[in-house]
Order: C-alpha cells, then structure tokens, then sequence
C-alpha cells in the first residue's frame, strides 16, 4: 500500500498557520526540568513550622476533633513534599504529586520498620516523620540565601 | 514537542451575555454537584436491585452528570482560553460525583474487604505485630502499619472515618499524574485534559478503595512518571546511538508493515523528555527507589507490575539506566526472601503455580467469574466490553500514531508492559482486572489521540460532540460496572449492629459463623475470635453443615444470618433467589438453636445447650 497523502513529510512537526499559543512551562526547552531562580522561602518555612506543630498535637494528645485532618495531612504530604522541594523541579503540581507519593512511602517504611524492629508507637514513627521534613525544609531555608549569594558574586 | 492548544484565535466575546458566558462555566459544576449531593441522599438505598445503584438513581443524577459534561467539553474545546482552574473544578466535581457518589447515598462506608482491612490496623496499633499465619496481606503489612500509625497518631480510635473518601482522595492523586502523564507523551494541553476526564470514568475497576492496592497504585503511577518525565533519552540521544551502532544498517519494512500503511520512520517525532540537573536526576532516582521500596513492603503485585514496565523501557532503549531493573529486583527478592518466609513457605503454588499459565490465568479472570443472576451477568458484561472497547480504541490509536510519524515507543510499551503480568500469576483471578488497571493511563492517552490529535485545527464542534458523547457513554458505564454489585457491596447498619453486637457479647476464643463472609466482621479484635468462614466466599449452606461448624469449637460459637450474606449468595454466588430466607427458616424451626438476636433483619443464634 502506498503511503497515505495525509502523511506529515520528513523535517520539523508541522505547525497550523494561525494558532493559539498560551505560553506555558511545558512549553519551554526545559519543560518540566529543574528550577534555577529564586524560590518563595514561605513554603519551607510554612512546612517547617508546621512539623513542631504537628508533634505538639500529638505528644500533648490533643482531642481526635483537633488533631486528626492536621496530622493525616501532615502525614501525607509534608516530609515527601519537604524533600522534593530540594530538587527544584519546575512543575508544582508534580512536584505535589511526587511529595505526596514519597511521604506516604516513608510513612509505610517507618511503620514498617518499627514493626520489625519491635519498637511500634505511633508517636515515634510521627516524630521520626517529622524529622524528615524538618531536616528538608531546613536545607532548603539555608541553601536558598546560598544560591542567592553565589549568583551575586 | 507540540504543546500549544492549536485552535484559530478568535476575537474576545463582548456584549450582553459575556459575563453570563463567563461565569457560566463557574456556576455549572457547583449546580451540578448541589443537585446530585441532594438526590444521592435521598436515594432509596433499601431498594437498590441486581443492577446496583443505577436501579434507584433519579434522572436528575444524570441531568447533572450529563451539564457537567456538557460544560466541560464546551470549556475545553469550544472556548478560545480553556481555563485551567475552571476545567480542574469540573474534574474535581466528576471525582465526586462517580467515586463518591455511594459514600454519599450510603449510610456506612462499602464494601467489606475495607473493614476487615481496618481491622488489620487495628491488630498492628493494638500489638505492635504482624500476624502472618492469619492471613496472608499480614506478610505484606506496609499500608496496614501506615494505617495503624496514622489512625493512632491522629486521635482516632480505627479507621472506619477513612474509608468513605478514600476512592475520590486517591483518584484525585491518580487523576493529577495521568494528566502530567498525558503531557509528557506529547498530548497537547487539551488533549491531556480530556485523558484525565476520561480516566474518572474508565478507572471502574474500584482498587481505590481503603487497601494497599489504592495506595500502590499511586506509586505505580509515580515512579512511572518520573521515569517518562525526566529519564527518557533524548532524540539527539538516540540520533547518535544509531549512528554509532552501524551506519549501515538499513530500515526494512516487512510486507505486513507496508499493508498497514505505515512509514518508514514511524518514530520519527517522538516527545521529548524534560530537561533535569544531575543532582534532580540523582535525588529522583532516589525517590523512585524509596517509592519502590514501600511498594514492595506493602503490596504482592504492584511492584512486580512497576518492574516489568521498568524492564520493557529499558529493553527498548527508553531508560538509560540499565542497574535500575537489577535493583528493583534485588529490593523484591530481598524482601520476598527475608520477610515473607511465613507465606511462601506454605503458598509456593499460589505465587509460582500459574507462572506462564496464560490460559488458565485469563480462565481465572474471565470465565470463571461469570456466575450469579441476571443483573450481575450483564455487569460483568459491561465490564468486559469497557475493558475491550478501551484496548481497541488504544490498539488503533497506535495505528494512527506510526501512520502519523508520531508514535512513540515508550508510550506503547508501557500500555502493553502489564499484559505481561499475565504470565507471572493468577492473583486469584482478578489479575485482568490489574492488567486493564495498569495499562489504563496510558491507553487512554492513545484512544484520545484519535480524537484530538496533536496539531489540530480543524472541527472542534464535531471533535466536542464525539468528546461528549463518549464521556456520557463511559460515565453511563461506569455506574453499572463500578456499582452494579451494590446490592451485595454495600454494608447495611443492620448488618453492623448486629456484628456489634457480637463483640459485645461473645467471649474471646468463641467461633462467628455465617453462610457467606459478605459481613462488615474482623474490624476489629480480629485475632480473638475464629471466623468461618475465612478465606472464601461461602460457609456452610446447609443445617447439619452449619451445626457441625459451630459445634467444632467447644468455647462456643455464635450463627450470624444477615441480608447482605443472602445478596453475596443469590447475585454473585449463583444461589436461587430466596435460598438465605430458606436456610434462616430452617435454622428456626429445626429446634437444634436458639436466637439470641433479633433486629431489623439480623438474626443471631447460638446451638440449644437441651440439644446438644
């Protein structure tokens, strides 16, 4: 059978006359890649904070009403999104995603190895947890002036 | 890499009805999801029939389903700006409507095997332990002891307030990496918004719920991501590869080839892979052996499923980092051999017994699983034709794509690498199930390439229409695949009260019996007591059957007769009709037990002490 007439001829991807182009990140040569400007140092901050928050709710043993939605959600994104944020990837949904997916896996190896290691408590695994995500935000809190200075100089 | 929303600029909208037109898209999705919230609940759930939920769905369910479509394709294809933050509202109501809409119209959250898994939390928050003689998911406890932790930590005393939501949770997760996914596979913006509508409806399989296989498939589509984002070669990658292995070589096309019409270079505009630093890529690959890692921990398939796709991509050259696979495997077998010796040392038949057994496999999956009445055969009808009509759409998607010069290998080969699954292991029959799971994304991405294919310009009101019509026909077929067995998958409060009941009476060591495990039961204490049955869907179905189970244990034991045991029977167990009101009347009037409970339905009985 021959080649249909419909076929796009060798060369670049065709491009339609006139289109609408909304300029996304995607678009750009380094789509979805890493992110090399400035980044807003209130996320770090806000995870940071929000981790001493978390184990004081839970050591205190704060009633279920008060502290379940904050440490169920800190359990699934925080200490993932912490240490993803450390990449510099320029896509935040992903990025969110990706948090999301890694704190729920630490979440399952901490448990996991309390069991094994016969040292099970729920307050435990939520403070190793939280010294995930405080030990990531911190890095980012302190490398972002870094780079910041380096580009200055 | 084509990523531009390829439609004729139009001028901007003025006049009168601008702001209706607007906000119009706004208001839609709210109206929508007030209307079917109302509705959903005040649903007779009681008379909910052999076709699930669509027996008592009012119209104006699908009234709202069917605007929300409406409005979303218009958004999307008909607009000259499809605004992001208004087709995402649309979505989130859609995840809301289809995989919330029995926690809504229901009073306790479905299905059983979610309750029996709160139960396993239970037992690890309570003990700190595993109990893998009990049950084999304990072998694989990750998501369990997650559970455990994160229930305990929170303040709540189990995780029966999790399981309502957890469906629209997860997918709105699976949702966001389809989506990117979409993208990354050269979809234009579009055309990756209509993949991720699409998936809430075809996603009908329903391992979203409260189990270790929601979460695992999470991590399926994580690390897959990942790897198709950032980790593809480039094409100058390729280019020079191909150079270097031989000059010489020449492309031939096989007669087959040509009589398909396909070129000679059908790759030839394959996407391209987002750029990352080498400190990213390190970090990345460090996330997606994490990721893996808990996987392992907690689930029997899905690792297997994200190391066959991780092994066909590097087969074909589309992940350059050959020592990925070996140590996936070395993760796997490490795990398998140290910490799973109490299952496999027993089960050495279920995991390796069907190994490259396709047939019986796909026997397991299909033929045998075609029972019960009329209603449940024509679910299984729908699911069998949504799964079929899925492929081939995808089958011809791929036609089109090398015809086009744009196909692209890893795309292709990660919607076919789950078939593989096939040869390794039955998984009870419901491996099928995971091989349409797996492979979904990225079939998808395939079928709506048909539809809006990359660079197109011409008749977006035809194109709108056939998105249209096909969102309505898979969300009309969603309902009847997801929540055709409702009658039985539903929990009923009398069922629970009565099964709270018995853990407020019964002494510890004493047997439950019941004559199907269709019961809300093991959520809790799930190791004092003794369950029959366990492990399968029928107990003993006849008097002196039911006699001798309960008279095995000689600390006493207790028969528990419920309605959603009769609807596991007669819809999905093959048993007449009235066959659970026969055995109850028996059980009642042979003298032989006494009843002990009586409430809404729910009949507990122990055996007559005068008769023993």
């Amino acid at each position: 059978m021959s080649q249909p007439a419909d076929l796009v001829p060798e060369g670049p991807a065709p491009q339609p006359a006139a289109v609408l182009h909304v300029a996304t990140p995607a678009d750009s040569p380094r789509a979805g890649g890493t992110y090399r400007g400035p980044r807003d140092h209130r996320v770090p901050l806000l995870l940071l904070l929000s981790g001493p928050v978390v184990l004081l709710l839970v050591t205190l043993d704060a009633p279920a009403p008060l502290r379940a939605a904050p440490v169920l959600i800190y359990l699934a994104l925080v200490p993932g999104l912490a240490a993803v944020r450390l990449l510099r990837l320029a896509e935040p949904l992903l990025e969110t995603v990706l948090g999301i997916g890694l704190s729920l896996a630490l979440g399952v190896l901490v448990a996991q190895v309390m069991i094994y290691v016969g040292v099970w408590s729920a307050t435990l695994g939520i403070a190793v947890l939280v010294c995930v995500g405080q030990a990531a935000s911190a890095v980012e809190l302190y490398i972002g002036p870094l780079r910041r200075r380096g580009r200055r100089s | 890499m084509s990523g531009t929303a390829a439609l004729p600029t139009r001028a901007p909208e003025t006049g009168k009805w601008a702001a209706v037109r607007a906000l119009a898209p706004w208001c839609v999705p709210a109206a929508a999801l007030a209307v079917a919230v109302l509705v959903l609940r005040a649903v007779p759930i009681d008379r909910v029939g052999s076709l699930g939920l669509v027996d008592v769905l009012p119209a104006a369910f699908y009234v709202a389903v069917a605007g929300l479509t409406v409005s979303f394709v218009g958004e999307l294809l008909l607009g000259p700006h499809p605004r992001p933050a208004v087709l995402m509202l649309h979505l989130l109501v859609l995840v809301v409507l289809l995989h919330g809409a029995a926690s809504i119209a229901e009073p306790l959250p479905r299905f059983v095997p979610a309750w029996l898994h709160v139960g396993f939390a239970d037992y690890i928050a309570r003990t700190g332990g595993t109990l893998p003689e009990l049950d084999a998911r304990f072998s694989w406890p990750g998501f369990f002891a997650l559970a455990a932790m994160a229930t305990r930590a929170a303040g709540l005393s189990d995780a029966i307030p999790l399981l309502a939501w957890t469906p629209v949770a997860l997918n709105l997760l699976f949702v966001a990496v389809v989506y990117r996914l979409a993208r990354a596979f050269a979809v234009e913006r579009r055309g990756a918004w209509l993949t991720a509508w699409l998936f809430v409806p075809a996603n009908w399989v329903g391992q979203d719920y409260f189990a270790p296989q929601g979460v695992n498939y999470l991590f399926y589509l994580v690390v897959l991501a990942t790897l198709v984002v950032w980790f593809r070669p480039s094409r100058l990658d390729r280019v020079r590869r191909r150079a270097q292995a031989d000059a010489t070589v020449h492309i031939v096309r096989p007669r087959a080839w040509r009589r398909l019409g396909l070129p000679q270079s059908p790759l030839l505009y394959e996407s391209e892979p987002a750029v990352a630093a080498g400190p990213a890529r390190a970090g990345l690959m460090v996330l997606v052996l994490v990721v893996f890692a808990a996987s392992t921990a907690s689930h029997q398939l899905t690792p297997v499923a994200i190391l066959l796709a991780v092994a066909a991509l590097v087969a074909c050259r589309r992940f350059p980092i050959g020592a990925l696979p070996v140590a996936l495997v070395v993760i796997m077998a490490g795990y398998v051999s140290y910490l799973t010796v109490a299952y496999w040392s027993g089960h050495l038949d279920d995991m390796f017994g069907t190994f490259g057994q396709i047939g019986r496999t796909v026997q397991s999956g299909v033929g045998d699983r075609v029972q019960g009445d009329r209603g449940h055969l024509l679910v299984l009808q729908v699911r069998q034709v949504f799964a079929v009509a899925v492929w081939a759409a995808a089958a011809v998607g791929v036609w089109w794509r090398l015809r086009r010069r744009r196909g692209d290998l890893a795309l292709f080969v990660l919607a076919g690498a789950p078939f593989l699954l096939l040869f390794v292991q039955s998984y009870g029959g419901e491996v099928l199930l995971r091989v349409y799971t797996f492979a979904l994304p990225f079939m998808l991405v395939l079928a709506v390439g048909l539809i809006l294919p990359p660079g197109w310009t011409s008749r977006p009101v035809a194109r709108a229409v056939v998105a249209g019509l096909l969102s309505l026909a898979m969300t009309g077929a969603f309902l009847l695949a997801r929540y055709g067995n409702e009658s039985f998958e539903r929990v009923r409060p009398a069922d629970l009260t009565a099964v709270e009941w018995l853990y407020g009476n019964a002494t510890p060591g004493v047997t439950f019996v019941a004559l199907t495990s269709n019961l809300p039961w093991r959520f809790r204490d799930v190791e004092q007591y003794r369950y029959t049955p366990l492990g399968e869907d029928l107990g003993p179905d006849s008097l002196p059957a039911i006699e001798a189970a309960m008279r095995a244990n000689p600390r006493g034991a207790y028969l528990i007769l419920t309605e959603g045991q009769y609807a596991l029977a007669e819809g999905f167990l093959g048993k007449p009709p009235g066959w659970g009101t026969d055995i109850e009347r028996q059980v009642a009037s042979s003298g032989r037990f006494r009843l002990v409970y009586d409430r809404d339905g729910a009949k507990i009985f122990v055996l007559d002490p005068s008769r023993r």
